[in-house]
């Protein structure tokens, strides 16, 4: 990875008007290509550490020591989890999308890194903000932007807490109140190899930036219009999955960017139409054949409307997964615990593992269900499942010895089916 | 295959209801960390209280956890800490088991935009649900919705945004009403435009909330301080009438159980609440004036009992009227109601549609006589067909149509309806929105049952229904009162990226009949 550190302090001139220096925007900035090939979908990778601690034992049992402890939440520290052996393998958050937090270390261009802060200075009327991207350019192709266009802020929370709307980008006022350089060739930059930096100053509004908006041009874009810009927004929060800002160049692995995860050798039909789901959305009530409204055939929305179709429930998976080989099993885990019970020892796979606990209700019982595979075939029992929004269907590897599922679990059905499916 | 695994620790819980899918618990959801190595996205972390050390003797290092103050771990993944007294495992960096795939980023130019004068409303992270057009005779009309998830939880990070075109035609920022988050699931929105150019707002936190009510003079640049209007529920939506009446319909959700109620804020009075009026979830409300009368009129769509219309000149009193529904499709699944109302040179229409069978149809039972009398039950679209033996995907086939809602145009003296219909065959895959209308002079229409350009249960697809956008947009119609401007929400809402816009349009345009 190329580590060159270059520092661009980047202000920008816009052709001066008679009488209206300060209040002019540049809103044409013409490219020349922006040098993208393609659309990448932004991504941001937290590496994840060590597992943290994420256990609370609420009952009384014996630490490392001997000594029970006193029936009160403890915290587990990474060595004191249970995961078994070999120890489990240090797994990035990954998150896809348009909408990242700033601060955050986001894939913005196949390649490109960009991390936006803002810092605000309060003047006597508007309110100076610096808005620094860092960049990264891990590229072959040259990226070219109009950061005066391309690097706005998009939603200020205002004292009293309310949000305003709006466009608030580089002024020639602003950059001379910042003190920053306005050369008018700096509206096209292009972004070099390795590590830069750039600054947009812009006045806006005594608030706090709520929303940075970092306007992708489309590949190949020989102007600027707003139809053609792919917006990556930085919100202002704290993303409680991971508290750094994320990685550059993280390798997930051949399997980012497709739906689905290869069969094992042998596997029978009913695993291999589950892993071809793995990485589907869930959605309250789905089946794999409806639409995703977040309602779940009820009168409340309980999730978010899905952006993909299919999209599965826990009890849905299966349930698709066996009807995928045209059988039928029945809806809902009050339906597939009914069927005949297998011992862990005697599970297989196409087997349902059913587990308890509370549900949405506050009522006791069952409240979750997977399909049981050998996904790696290591000859431990995985399971396929659709875990929840927004993680939606993945693969718990070795989840009989998950200090997790093993002791939530409460029977394993098989469904009647025939042989080889 | 069966492989045998030892298994100690079997848990036997009570069994009771099953989730049926029920989304997971806070605590069902660390389970993805514990295997994961790390939290999914939106689930609160807990914080450990202290550092603890490892026991005495152990012979690795012993590991710190600093609260609060984390620092970015040396090189490009940190290496597992290993259980004390057991061989170190050097991790693998092979983590491809739980890497996200999400949709395809669809960008805005992968998509054609609507031909016509669009406007940019809002570009904004999160989800938006509770959209809400209101268009007052002059022009001016607001923009609303809210949002959530444009930050870390989306349960509680909910903002109530509106945006407002002033009667010259200019765009004022997107701003929001509620100055503290409100909640997921929670009070719904209304806006309606009094005639002397007041907007109001009303809104509540939360479905268990009191409802508030706001208002503009200058089309948003200040608003009253929100009022609490003594009542709690959820906003279905707000009209007002050419008397500067105000008038909210609203649910109140009491565990599984929805009731839906009216208020009434009289000019220079104070609120007023109806009793329940039904026990329902989904209902719509339109106003007519006659002699003098505010007509309120009120349509619930029930899963099980049908489709009725209520009626008061007093919003006290009420008489309902029950529709035909179940015409096309016997299913109890009616929902997502609308309904319009309009004078006409004699006597006033009314319309109310629906959507039904798992979304599948769209239709609709009209009155010309003020709701004094309805007609029988109409199509507007029919997507799927139950018993369909030429596919081979469940239900029929493979659309689904749902969220009407209606105008009226007084110069081609014709309703229109406007729907958003999915379509999951490959060559489309995605969700559109459609207009299809219907003459209410009896000499012009073509069929008795289905309205004018709609789609029948015989074609399955897209054709017959006239499309307002291309496949990936969605939106809804609203009109001023006097039923001479409409405009168009749009939205293109893929990605978990919410983009809104609107565009006024001409009814009478778009009264031609579609290809079939």
């Amino acid at each position: 990875m190329h580590r060159g550190s270059v520092l661009l302090l980047v202000s920008l001139i816009w052709l001066l008007l008679v009488g209206c220096v300060g209040s002019i925007v540049p809103t044409g900035g013409q490219s020349v290509g922006t040098g993208l090939s393609s659309f990448t979908e932004p991504r941001w990778v937290c590496p994840s550490a060590t597992p943290m601690p994420t256990r609370i034992k609420t009952e009384s049992e014996p630490t490392a020591t001997g000594t029970p402890t006193d029936p009160a939440p403890i915290y587990y520290e990474p060595w004191e989890q249970e995961y078994g052996l070999p120890l489990m393998t240090p797994t990035p958050h990954i998150k896809t999308g348009t909408t990242f937090f700033q601060g955050q270390i986001v894939e913005v261009a196949e390649g490109v890194y960009a991390q936006p802060s803002v810092q605000a200075t309060a003047g006597i009327s508007d309110t100076l903000y610096r808005v620094t991207v860092k960049w990264t350019n891990q590229a072959t192709q040259t990226i070219r932007l109009n950061p005066a266009r391309q690097i706005v802020m998009s939603t200020i929370t205002r004292p009293d807490g309310r949000m305003i709307g709006g466009t608030w980008q580089w002024t020639r006022a602003a950059a001379l109140a910042a003190g920053l350089p306005s050369d008018e060739s700096s509206l096209q930059i292009t972004l070099p190899a390795g590590e830069s930096t750039i600054v947009v100053p812009m006045f806006a509004p005594a608030a706090v930036a709520a929303v940075v908006d970092i306007r992708m041009d489309a590949p190949g874009a020989q102007d600027a219009t707003s139809a053609g810009t792919f917006r990556v927004q930085f919100a202002l929060g704290h993303d409680p999955t991971c508290d750094f800002p994320g990685v550059i160049g993280a390798n997930i692995g051949p399997g980012e960017g497709a739906i689905g995860v290869p069969p094992p050798p042998g596997a029978s039909g009913i695993v291999t139409s589950a892993l071809r789901q793995v990485g589907r959305q869930y959605c309250w009530g789905g089946k794999g054949n409806t639409r995703c409204d977040g309602y779940g055939g009820g009168v409340k929305q309980v999730t978010p409307a899905c952006a993909s179709y299919p999209c599965f429930d826990c009890s849905g998976l299966t349930w698709w997964a066996y009807a995928d080989n045209g059988v039928t099993i029945g809806h809902g885990t009050s339906n597939q615990q009914n069927y005949p019970v297998v011992s862990p020892s005697a599970a297989g796979e196409g087997d349902l593992a059913l587990f308890g606990g509370m549900n949405s209700q506050g009522r006791s019982g069952i409240t979750h269900v997977g399909l049981v595979a050998d996904v790696n075939a290591d000859g431990k029992l995985d399971l396929i499942h659709a875990a929840n929004y927004p993680d939606g269907v993945i693969i718990s590897y070795d989840f009989l010895r998950s200090s997790w599922y093993a002791p939530r679990l409460v029977i394993i059905t098989r469904p009647p089916r025939g042989s080889g499916i | 295959m069966t492989m045998k695994r030892s298994f100690s620790s079997l848990l036997l819980l009570i069994l009771l209801a099953g989730c049926d899918g029920g989304a997971l618990s806070l605590s069902d959801a660390r389970a993805t960390a514990i295997r994961g190595g790390c939290w999914p996205y939106g689930v609160p972390q807990a914080q450990p209280s202290a550092t603890r050390v490892p026991p005495t003797g152990t012979p690795t290092t012993t590991p710190t956890v600093v609260v609060g103050t984390p620092t970015v771990p040396p090189g490009p993944w940190p290496q597992c800490t290993p259980v004390p007294g057991v061989p170190t495992h050097t991790p693998t960096l092979t983590p491809v088991a739980t890497a996200r795939v999400r949709e395809t980023p669809q960008p805005p130019g992968s998509v054609p935009v609507p031909s016509g004068n669009l406007t940019e409303i809002a570009d904004q992270p999160g989800v938006t649900t509770n959209h809400v057009a209101a268009v007052h005779a002059n022009g001016s009309t607001a923009i609303g919705w809210i949002t959530w998830g444009w930050s870390a939880d989306e349960y509680t990070d909910g903002q109530v945004w509106v945006r407002i075109q002033t009667a010259a035609g200019s765009w004022t920022p997107a701003q929001t009403l509620n100055g503290t988050p409100v909640r997921k699931g929670g009070g719904g929105l209304g806006l309606a435009w009094r005639a002397d150019g007041v907007l109001v707002a009303t809104w509540a936190a939360a479905a268990d909330a009191p409802m508030v009510v706001m208002t503009t003079a200058d089309w948003g640049a200040t608003w009253t301080d929100p009022a609490e209007i003594g009542q709690t529920g959820s906003v279905i939506s707000a009209s007002a009438d050419p008397q500067g009446g105000i008038h909210v319909l609203f649910r109140v959700i009491n565990g599984e159980s929805a009731s839906v109620r009216y208020g009434w804020w009289p000019s220079g009075g104070s609120w007023r609440f109806s009793e329940q009026i039904e026990g329902a979830y989904w209902a719509a409300m339109a106003l007519l004036e006659a002699n003098g009368d505010i007509v309120r009129l009120i349509a619930i769509a029930d899963a099980s009992s049908g489709v009725r219309v209520y009626r008061s000149v007093d919003g006290w009193s009420w008489q309902g009227s029950t529709l035909e529904s179940g015409r096309f499709m016997g299913e109890d699944t009616r929902r997502e109601i609308s309904i319009v109302a309009a004078p006409r040179a004699s006597g006033a229409v009314v319309a109310v549609a629906w959507g039904q069978y798992s979304d599948a149809g769209v239709f609709a039972v009209v009155s010309t006589d003020g709701g004094a009398t309805w007609g029988r039950e109409e199509r507007i679209a029919q997507h799927t067909a139950p018993s369909d033996p030429e596919s081979d995907a469940p239900n029929g086939c493979c659309g689904s149509g749902w969220a009407p809602t209606l105008a009226y145009s007084p110069e081609a003296d014709t309703l229109v309806a406007v729907w958003r219909q999915a379509d999951w065959t490959p060559e489309h895959v995605g969700r559109r929105l459609n207009l299809s209308y219907r003459p209410l002079d009896p000499a012009q229409r073509r069929s008795e049952t289905d309205w004018e350009a709609s789609i029948p249960p015989t074609n399955n697809g897209a054709a017959g229904a006239i499309p307002l956008t291309e496949w990936g947009w969605t939106g809804l119609i609203a009109s001023d009162p006097s039923s001479r401007r409409s405009v168009l929400l749009l939205l293109d809402e893929r990605n978990l990226q919410q983009r809104i816009y609107s565009r006024a349009i001409l009814l009478t345009g778009y009264l031609v009949k579609g290809d079939s």
